[in-house]
């Protein structure tokens, strides 16, 4: 049944498994030391990042899924978008608490004789992705807002095109130029600038690719939901 | 590479006894996937008891 079915369920296992690698090896292993706060909570590279590349993965979903709706007016593509939007937001919520939890600990250390220990500061990449964020809530707000359901998948995949494409230049290039407290914002070309060592790689890329397996997964079981919950209720 | 178990349990004793550096940062951040990701779980389960329901009322 439509995009996520080629993926056998052979994905689910190897999410548990990577998860399970970048838990045990993620918490365990030694890694060389960054100093100061960060020597341990670098650690956290492996499950702060990878809720964002969850959060991307899931947009990309969502706005193929309202393409595919807009070309054939399938309702699969419509609650396909709607889902993959949400999970994305759950993602991105999960991001943004762990990193307001990580850098209250470690920006303390950049701003030297200051007891900077805040729970928010409006650096630029902090403030754009709660743009971004406001951006999907009125993806939301639009779909709650429209009753006749032909209609309210239609416009609300063309406003979720838009809204994708804020989403890159939101959240990273414009964080890129400006540069701030957030790390990724001075290191010149990402191609060329090799910032995380191969210890952190190791563990790193598992724990990325196991955290979007796993949204993948919650994102099949919303779809099959809701696909169950209106055979249900057209039928009726 | 050192991939056998025992020398990644062995490197788990220094890295998690014996250096202690704000380590309780990360279990905090991996609280809080841990709880969002079972808000998530409670949710759609109650979701699908709902579902369940009305397939039951309309037989």
């Amino acid at each position: 049944m439509g995009i996520l079915a080629f993926l056998k369920p052979v994905y689910k296992f190897l999410a548990l498994a990577l998860l399970t690698y970048a838990l045990i090896v993620g918490l365990g292993r030694n890694l060389p030391d960054m100093g100061g706060n960060m020597a341990q909570t670098s650690r956290n590279v492996f499950y702060h990042v990878p809720m964002w590349f969850c959060l991307y993965t899931m947009m990309a979903i969502s706005v193929v899924g309202s393409i595919l709706y807009l070309r054939k007016s399938n309702e699969y593509y419509d609650i396909l978008a709607a889902e993959s939007a949400k999970t994305g937001m759950m993602f991105g919520l999960l991001g943004l608490s762990t990193g307001i939890v990580w850098s209250r600990v470690t920006w303390r250390e950049l701003i030297p004789s200051s007891d900077f220990a805040a729970w928010w500061s409006w650096d630029p990449k902090l403030t754009m992705v709660v743009i971004a964020i406001m951006i999907y809530l009125a993806y939301f707000i639009l779909r709650s807002g429209i009753d006749d359901p032909n209609q309210k998948a239609r416009i609300s995949a063309v406003y979720n095109i838009f809204a994708a494409a804020t989403l890159v230049p939101l959240t990273y290039l414009i964080p890129r130029l400006l540069g701030g407290l957030h790390p990724g914002g001075d290191a010149g070309n990402p191609l060329e600038n090799v910032s995380l060592s191969n210890e952190f790689r190791a563990v790193f890329y598992p724990a990325a690719v196991g955290f979007i397996l796993l949204a993948i997964w919650i994102l099949e079981l919303r779809v099959r939901y809701l696909m169950l919950h209106l055979k249900s209720h057209n039928h009726a | 590479m050192h991939s056998n178990l025992l020398f990644i349990f062995l490197q788990m004793q220094q890295g998690l006894l014996f250096q202690e550096n704000k380590l309780y940062t990360v279990f905090a951040v991996l609280l809080i996937i841990f709880i969002g990701l079972g808000i998530w779980l409670i949710r759609m389960d109650k979701k699908i008891s709902r579902l369940e329901k009305h397939i039951q009322n309309k037989k």
